[in-house]
C-alpha cells in the first residue's frame, strides 16, 4: 500500500496535520515512538496550550473511524527520498522488525526535546538526581517519586506547569527558578521561592545536593535541594534524518523549511519544533500551508 | 569463608583484564570492587586511545609493556568483539619551534620505543585534515595510534572471564587484609570476607592504600584530574588530532569515538581529593580554546556533555607491576597513569610473568573459551526502539540485563548498550529502562542506582516511604 501521507510524530503538531488532511480525503498513516498519542508535552497541555485537548479529541475519532492509520510503538529510523520514482520511503522499526513504508508525501512533526543540563553547560559533579521536564513526568506517571526537595529551572511556563503537578503529589519545591523574564508578582515569588536567573554550578555527590544561582542582579545564592528539573531549551529531534539529504541549521539541528514549511526536498514538509525549536508556537498556517499544496500537487 | 587462590582487588580496565589472563589456569578466582559496577574509575572517562607509545619514556616498564600490548591486541579486539577504529593519528606543529620538537624529540623517541611514523609537509597536513588550522607548518603522522570502546573493553574482559570460572563481586570495597595462616585474609565493608593465596593489587587511584594494608609504603599515587568536552557535532574527523607535547603536558587532544562523535579533551590538573570528579567552567574553556588552536571548527560545536576523569600519577615515575616487599603475597599492579587501556594485555601478561616466576601458576585450564558470542544477531522480537537518540532497541536491553557481570546500576546499561549517551543524555528513556531493570533483575526500582552506592533514582514509590526528614543537607 503507498499512503498519501506519512506523517512523523503524533504530537499536538502532527495531530493537527492529520486532521486537515482527513478533512481533504488524504490516506494517512502516523507513526510515532511513543505508546500513545500526544506527544512529550503532553503534561504541559492543562497549563501551557488547553485547546490541544480538542485537537487530540478529533485525531482519536478519526483514529477511531479508521479516516487515519496511527502506529504507536513505532519508530522512524531513516528516510529515503523519492529518486526517479515518486515515492519516499520510511524506515519504521518496531517490535517485529523494520518495515519500508511509502508515501507520497512526508510530513515530519518529530518535534523536540528539551536539553539536558550537559548540553547547557553547567559545570559541577555528576550526580543523580538531574532531570529534565520530561524525564521528571516519566517518572510521576509510573508514580515514582524523584525527592524530597526539588529546584525547577527554567522557562516560566514550564517550570509552574511541573509546580503544579509536583504541589499535587505532595513533592516539597525548594525553589524556582525563572531563566527568562519573570511576570510573576512579587507578593507570591515567596511560596515556593522564586527568583530569575542561572544555574552556574551543581554540588553534591552521589545524589544532588545543591545547586548554585546567580542571579539577574548579579547575587549569587546557594540552594538546598536534592533534585533539579531543567526546561531550559530545546533540541530539534531530527536525528533520525541522518543521511537523508534534507537540510538543518548551522548547528544541525533544526530542519531548514521554506515559507510553504517544504524541506530542502520536494514533497517532504516539516513544521512544529522541529523546525523552529520552540514548543507550543502557532502552527495554524504551516498546516493550511502543507494542505493545500498536497491537494493542489495530486 | 570463600576460599580463592588469586583475588583481584580493583574491577578496572587493569584488573579485568589481569582476571581474563588468569581465568586461563585451573584455579578459583575472584575480583572485588568498590563500585556497584566495573568500569567506574578512570577506565570510564578517558578519550579511549590505544596508543602505540611513540612518546613513552623509552626503556621503562610502560614502554615496554605499551609495545607487547600492540602485538596482543588485534587477537583481542577479535575475540572480544570490541569496537575499534584504527585511525591513525596526526601531530600538528603549528609553528618552527614545534616543527623542531617534532624532529628533534618526537621522531627519536619513537624510533627508540619500535613505533612508525612519518614526517608531514604543511600540504600533507591540510590534505589529510582539512578541518585543521590553516596555520600549520607540517606534522607527524603516527599510523598505529587507534581508538577502542574502554567500557566494551573492560566489560568484555570481566565477562569472558566469568564465562571461564572467575567469579565478580561488585560493591565489595577492600577495608582490610590480614596475614591467615599460608594466605590472606580480604575483609570488605559489608561484612563479606575471603581466603586467598595470592592478591593482586590493581585499585587504580587506590591501589596505594591497599598497599598500605599490609604495611607496604614503597610508593604514592597522586590525582590527576582531565576533563573532556564530547559532541556528536560532525568535525569529519578521519584521524585523533594531536597537539605537538612541551615540558609539562601531553596537551589537550581531539578524537573521534568509536560509538560516535568527537572527545575534546583532557586537561591535567593536579590536585588532592581522589573522588573529585567533578567539572568547572576553567577546565571546559581551556579544552575548547586548546584544541581550537588545532581544528578550529571546535569553537562552533555543541557539546552534549562534559565530564572528568582522574588518573593516577605515580611517585615511581613508571608502572610498579611486582610483589610487594612487605607481604609477598601481594602483587602491586599501580602507577597505570593514562595508559591503563592501551597496556591492558601487555599488564596481563606481565603480571602472569611474575605469578609464573613464583611458582603460583598451576596448569592452564583445558577448553578454555577464547571468544565471546556475537551479540549482533538480527532479532525477531522486542524490537522497538527504547533510547531514541542512538536507535538501541528493547532486545538489546535485555541481551545485557542477564550477562556476568550483572549490570545493576543505570550507567551500567549505559556502558554496555550504548543506550542514554545521545543528545537527550538518558531523559526520554531512562524511566523505561529502569522498569526493564525492575522486572528482568528483579531490582525495586527506589534501588536502582545512577552510579555510585547513595545515587538511587527514585525516592519513594507507590506508596513506599519516604526518606527521612532532616537526611538532606540543608
Amino acid at each position: 500500500m503507498i499512503y498519501d501521507v506519512i506523517i512523523i510524530g503524533a504530537g499536538r503538531t502532527g495531530m493537527a496535520m492529520a486532521n486537515q488532511l482527513v478533512d481533504a480525503q488524504k490516506s494517512v498513516l502516523m507513526l510515532d515512538h511513543q505508546t500513545a498519542s500526544g506527544g512529550w508535552n503532553q503534561p504541559y497541555w492543562a497549563s501551557v496550550s488547553p485547546e490541544s485537548m480538542q485537537i487530540k479529541e478529533r485525531f482519536s475519532h478519526s483514529e477511531r473511524d479508521q479516516r487515519v492509520i496511527f502506529r504507536p510503538n513505532t519508530t522512524a529510523v531513516g528516510l529515503l527520498p523519492a529518486r526517479r520514482t515518486e515515492h519516499h520511503t520510511i524506515l519504521a522499526r518496531h517490535q517485529n522488525g523494520t518495515d519500508e513504508i511509502k508515501a507520497k508525501f512526508v510530513i515530519v512533526a518529530s518535534g523536540s526535546f528539551e536539553r539536558p543540563r550537559e548540553s547547557l553547560q553547567i559545570p559541577g559533579t555528576r550526580p543523580a538526581g538531574i532531570f529534565t521536564g520530561q524525564s521528571l513526568y516519566s517518572f510521576l506517571q509510573r508514580g515514582w517519586i524523584p525527592g524530597n526537595r526539588v529546584a525547577l529551572v527554567g522557562l516560566e511556563p514550564y517550570v509552574l506547569a511541573q509546580a503544579k503537578q509536583l504541589t499535587q503529589q505532595g513533592i516539597p519545591i525548594a525553589a524556582q527558578v525563572i531563566t527568562g523574564a519573570l511576570t510573576i508578582k512579587n507578593s507570591e515569588r515567596e511560596h515556593p521561592p522564586t527568583l530569575a536567573g542561572t544555574v552556574q554550578q551543581i554540588s553534591g555527590y552521589p545524589r544532588v545536593e545543591s545547586i548554585q544561582v546567580k542571579r539577574t542582579d548579579h547575587q549569587e545564592v546557594q540552594i538546598a535541594c536534592d533534585t533539579v528539573v531543567f526546561s531550559c531549551g530545546r533540541m530539534p529531534n531530527t536525528l533520525f534524518l541522518k543521511g537523508s539529504g534534507i537540510q538543518k541549521d548551522a548547528h544541525e539541528e533544526a530542519l531548514r523549511v521554506d515559507p510553504t514549511a517544504q524541506t530542502s526536498i520536494p514533497g517532504i514538509f516539516a513544521l512544529g519544533s522541529c523546525v523552529t525549536g520552540e514548543s507550543f508556537l502557532d502552527v495554524t498556517s504551516s498546516v493550511q500551508s502543507i494542505c493545500n499544496q498536497i491537494t493542489s500537487i495530486q | 569463608m570463600n576460599t580463592f587462590d588469586v583475588i583481584v582487588i580493583g574491577g578496572g580496565i587493569v584488573g579485568t583484564s589481569i582476571l581474563r589472563e588468569l581465568s586461563k589456569y585451573s584455579m578459583k578466582i575472584a575480583l572485588l570492587e568498590r563500585a556497584p559496577d566495573v568500569c567506574e574509575g578512570a577506565s570510564k572517562a578517558n578519550s579511549g586511545i590505544i596508543h602505540t607509545g611513540f612518546d613513552a619514556k623509552p626503556n621503562t616498564l610502560e614502554s615496554r609493556l605499551l609495545a607487547e600490548s600492540r602485538t596482543l591486541w588485534p587477537d583481542l579486539i577479535e575475540s572480544l568483539r570490541i569496537p575499534y577504529l584504527p585511525c591513525g593519528a596526526v601531530m600538528v606543529a603549528l609553528n618552527d619551534e614545534e616543527m623542531h620538537t617534532i624532529t628533534q624529540q618526537v621522531v627519536p623517541n619513537a624510533l627508540a620505543n619500535g613505533v612508525d611514523t612519518r614526517l608531514l609537509s604543511k600540504e600533507e597536513v591540510l590534505e589529510m585534515g582539512p578541518y585543521l588550522h590553516e596555520e600549520t607548518v607540517g606534522g607527524l603522522w603516527i599510523e598505529g595510534e587507534a581508538l577502542v570502546d574502554p567500557f566494551w573493553a573492560t566489560r568484555a574482559y570481566a565477562e569472558i572471564a566469568t564465562q571461564n570460572g572467575a567469579e565478580v563481586y561488585l560493591s565489595h570495597e577492600v577495608q582490610s587484609i590480614e596475614k591467615k595462616g599460608n594466605g590472606l585474609q580480604v575483609s570488605c565493608k559489608n561484612g563479606n570476607a575471603f581466603l586467598t593465596k595470592w592478591v593482586i593489587n590493581a585499585a587504580g587511584l587506590w591501589a596505594d592504600e591497599i598497599a598500605r594494608m599490609v604495611d607496604d609504603h614503597s610508593f604514592t599515587l597522586t590525582p590527576r584530574k582531565g576533563q573532556f568536552v564530547l559532541t556528536e557535532h560532525e568535525i569529519g574527523l578521519t584521524s585523533i588530532v594531536l597537539p605537538v607535547p612541551n615540558e609539562k603536558s601531553k596537551g589537550i587532544l581531539v578524537t573521534p569515538v568509536v560509538f560516535g562523535g568527537t572527545i575534546l579533551g583532557p586537561t591535567a590538573e593536579d590536585q588532592t581529593d581522589k573522588r573529585d570528579r567533578s567539572t568547572n567552567e576553567e577546565g571546559l574553556r581551556l579544552v575548547v580554546e586548546g584544541t581550537s588552536k588545532l581544528v578550529p571548527a571546535v569553537k562552533q560545536v555543541q557539546p552534549i556533555r562534559q565530564f572528568a576523569g582522574v588518573r593516577a600519577v605515580c611517585s615511581t615515575g613508571d608502572y610498579v607491576i611486582r610483589p610487594s616487599l612487605a607481604c609477598e603475597q601481594m602483587i602491586h599492579v599501580a602507577g597505570i597513569r593514562s595508559t591503563g587501556v592501551s597496556a591492558s594485555p601487555g599488564i596481563a601478561k606481565e603480571v602472569e610473568r611474575v605469578m609464573s616466576a613464583l611458582n603460583a601458576l598451576p596448569t592452564p585450564v583445558e577448553g578454555y573459551k577464547i571468544n565471546l558470542d556475537d551479540r549482533f544477531v538480527e532479532e525477531t522480537k522486542d524490537g522497538e526502539i527504547v533510547c531514541l537518540c542512538r536507535s538501541i532497541t528493547k532486545h538489546e536491553i535485555n541481551l545485557v540485563l542477564h550477562k556476568q557481570p550483572l549490570p545493576t546500576t543505570l550507567d551500567g546499561i549505559k556502558r554496555r548498550t550504548g543506550a542514554m549517551l545521545g543528545e537527550c543524555q538518558g531523559n526520554l528513556c531512562m524511566a523505561s529502562i529502569m522498569e526493564m531493570m525492575n522486572s528482568g533483575l528483579n531490582i525495586p526500582v527506589d534501588s536502582i542506582c545512577k552510579h555510585e552506592e547513595g545515587s538511587q533514582l527514585v525516592c519513594s514509590a507507590h506508596g513506599v516511604k519516604k526518606r527521612e526528614e532532616g537526611e538532606l543537607p540543608e
